[in-house]
């Protein structure tokens, strides 16, 4: 289970057999026709020239011939509209590619190369080509090679995986000295010096074992613990390990990358648990990576790794079920205090009780400084993708808020920037057309004001399209047929789009994805106990504020 | 050709030496930051590399900072996309998100270790950095 599966090879498996998914649904769809339809020829050229693209990047070099080739032919198909293309015979070619393809996808998951020769099926296409090409015309086929050679040159990327993706184990290992033992740390570095040969990395703790003697007594009441990273079996660890270093006791286990990578934190925690914790999900960025004093045992320490250990140093984590029963418990603690005769000692209680629950109180407020870099950093990312410029302020980071709150915004929070760059901000050109910056701008703001914390997503965008919504909301039957458009407030007209199943956006794009839409913000904002105003106006933006009680 | 590799480990540097040794003149280098100094120097006496090859995990500059930094340095100069260096990183790390980005801060070759030699080799004859 410890294998170290190559990532990369795993999506391009699945993102390719995927394709071949699409691509047999498409050809067995006009089987019976007399020839493909324009969106099918435009389908089927897609899909091998994603085909091409991905297996040059992978650099299986017969597949990306292959799909060239009839990426080629569908090329060919499209610019010229031959007349007569032999329909069940082009169909049988897909579906002959198609089948190679997945051949080789087969091999590759069997941990083969995917190597097999194309040969014989290029030159079947050659021909296949050959034969439609009915005025015989060379320059038809230059054309090919010149529009193809072009993308070849220049924006070249290549992943090559690692020699044998399978060659790291990792493994946990725990040794305990009997109680007499002397000098147990010289014992514990015998240990360690033993497995540097095969290991490609090792961590262990206590790390001072040679420069501290009193790491002695640790081992011996703690135990010795090793993080070994290796590509030998858990057998041969087993009998280097045990040749002889009068330990007591020896326990192996294999163990995953993530759980490896989280360090001694999660040692000889369950599996379940640790799983749990050890999940990376942030993203990271350049500097991530630079390598901080390389200690003795340590291992390698990353800077992501060191930031995140200072934070551990000088916080701990509560779960807030444990903080709500605190504060229960310093509430029933006050209501029994009250029933006590006033007397000095009692005043005495009562303000020491009152200092306890405000620092409960504090203690669940956590700055909204992180939670408003993340998406800082979603911004960024968003216009990358959408090629808009876009830049963010962030106005009262330092806003402290109920972890409570904090721990659930995150999801409607960046869906709201989202749209905010993906259907709020216009593109450059438009934005000049109206008279605006060419740089849109998102601003992310936090206050407590009127006893209520209010967290506001706003933009310099186009503004919601009032005339959109309330044609789609007749349509969907949402509306008072009683009622004409002019009557209803845009209050109520931005209502709507809060309801379930309800989207103006008519083309969807791949950025802000079709999964979550507004419904599910409100609801989970709903669901933390605040509510969401909209306020829009056509041509200046939006701006969108979460409520919530402070 | 001229190559460029920056790798703080030891033996992995030795082996990295000998094996890109084969394919023209090597220079080295043991941090990100010594890497992008390298690469200006050899561009402001004319004799700019063909190849860099970066790992990431790396001290005061990671391979991504050095990766930015030399992508920067060719923008400054005003170095056309096509005539830019090959960049290879070469690396242990092979989660999905450490290859995507280094794609898109402009890597050409995203290479795991231990490396594979024969597709290393492909890859640099695909690119025509040799015959």
């Amino acid at each position: 289970m410890a294998f170290d599966r190559d990532d990369m090879l795993d999506t391009y498996l699945l993102e390719t057999s995927q394709i071949l998914e699409e691509l047999q649904g498409v050809v067995l769809k006009y089987r019976d026709e007399k020839e493909f339809p324009p969106e099918a020829i435009d389908e089927i050229f897609r899909h091998m020239h994603t085909m091409k693209g991905s297996a040059g990047f992978m650099m299986f070099e017969q597949i990306n011939m292959l799909t060239h080739k009839m990426e080629d032919v569908f090329f060919y198909i499209r610019e010229y509209k031959p007349t007569d293309v032999p329909h069940k015979e082009l169909i049988e070619l897909v579906l002959k590619v198609g089948d190679f393809v997945q051949g080789e996808l087969d091999r590759l998951s069997a941990g083969e190369m995917a190597d097999t020769s194309a040969q014989a099926l290029i030159d079947e296409l050659d021909a296949f080509l050959e034969s439609i090409n009915v005025e015989k015309n060379a320059a038809g086929n230059k054309d090919i090679t010149e529009t193809e050679g072009s993308s070849a040159t220049g924006s070249t990327q290549i992943y090559i995986a690692p020699k044998d993706t399978k060659a790291s184990h990792y493994y946990q290992i725990y040794i305990t000295y009997a109680r007499d033992t002397k000098l147990a740390n010289v014992h514990a570095y015998k240990v360690v010096h033993a497995l540097k040969g095969i290991a490609q990395d090792i961590k262990y703790s206590p790390s001072s074992i040679l420069t501290d003697e009193k790491s002695s007594d640790e081992i011996i009441e703690q135990g010795f613990k090793i993080l070994l990273r290796s590509a030998v079996s858990k057998k041969q660890i087993d009998k280097i390990v045990s040749a002889g270093y009068e330990t007591d006791s020896i326990s192996i286990s294999e163990i995953d990358a993530a759980r490896y990578n989280a360090g001694f934190k999660l040692f000889g925690v369950d599996a379940d648990i640790a799983a749990k914790h050890s999940k990376d999900k942030t993203e990271y960025v350049p500097g991530d990576f630079v390598v901080h004093a390389n200690a003795p045992g340590g291992g390698v320490v990353l800077a992501k790794d060191n930031a995140a250990a200072k934070l551990k140093n000088s916080h701990v984590n509560v779960e807030v079920a444990e903080l709500d029963r605190l504060s229960d418990l310093v509430m029933k603690l006050i209501s029994q205090e009250n029933k006590l005769a006033g007397d000095k000692t009692t005043d005495k209680l009562k303000k020491l009780t009152e200092d306890i629950q405000s620092v409960i109180n504090n203690m669940r407020m956590v700055p909204l400084t992180n939670i408003f870099l993340r998406m800082n950093r979603v911004i960024f990312e968003a216009s990358r993708k959408l090629n808009k410029d876009i830049e963010c302020s962030i106005i009262g980071d330092d806003v402290r808020a109920d972890r409570g709150i904090v721990e659930h915004i995150s999801d409607p929070l960046m869906h709201m920037v989202r749209n905010s760059a993906d259907h709020g901000i216009e593109d450059a050109d438009l934005r000049e057309a109206a008279g605006k910056p060419r740089k849109g701008r998102i601003t992310l703001k936090a206050e407590i004001a009127d006893g209520e914390l209010r967290i506001s997503v706003s933009d310099d965008g186009a503004g919601l399209d009032r005339d959109k919504i309330l044609k789609k909301a007749r349509e969907k039957g949402l509306m008072d047929e009683d009622r004409s458009d002019a009557d209803y407030t845009d209050e109520e007209v931005w209502r709507f789009i809060t309801l379930p199943g309800f989207s103006t956006n008519t083309d969807i794009t791949e950025f802000s994805g079709r999964g979550v839409g507004m419904d599910v913000v409100v609801s989970s904002i709903e669901q933390i106990g605040g509510t969401l105003d909209i306020e829009s106006r056509k041509g200046l933006g939006s701006t969108m504020t979460m409520r919530f009680p402070a | 050709m001229r190559i460029l590799l920056a790798e703080d480990d030891f033996v992995t540097r030795k082996f990295m030496m000998s094996f890109l040794s084969k394919y023209g003149d090597c220079d080295v280098t043991v941090d990100g930051m010594e890497a992008v100094d390298a690469f200006l120097l050899a561009q402001e006496e004319g004799e700019p590399y063909d190849l860099v090859c970066l790992d990431i995990m790396m001290p005061v500059m990671d391979g991504y900072q050095a990766l930015i930094g030399i992508r920067n340095i060719e923008k400054e100069r005003g170095i056309e996309p096509d005539k830019a260096v090959k960049i290879i990183m070469a690396t242990a790390l092979n989660e999905e998100k450490n290859v995507k980005m280094a794609f898109d801060l402009g890597c050409t070759i995203y290479s795991g270790k231990p490396i594979n030699q024969d597709r290393f080799e492909q890859a640099l004859k695909k690119l025509g950095l040799i015959e």
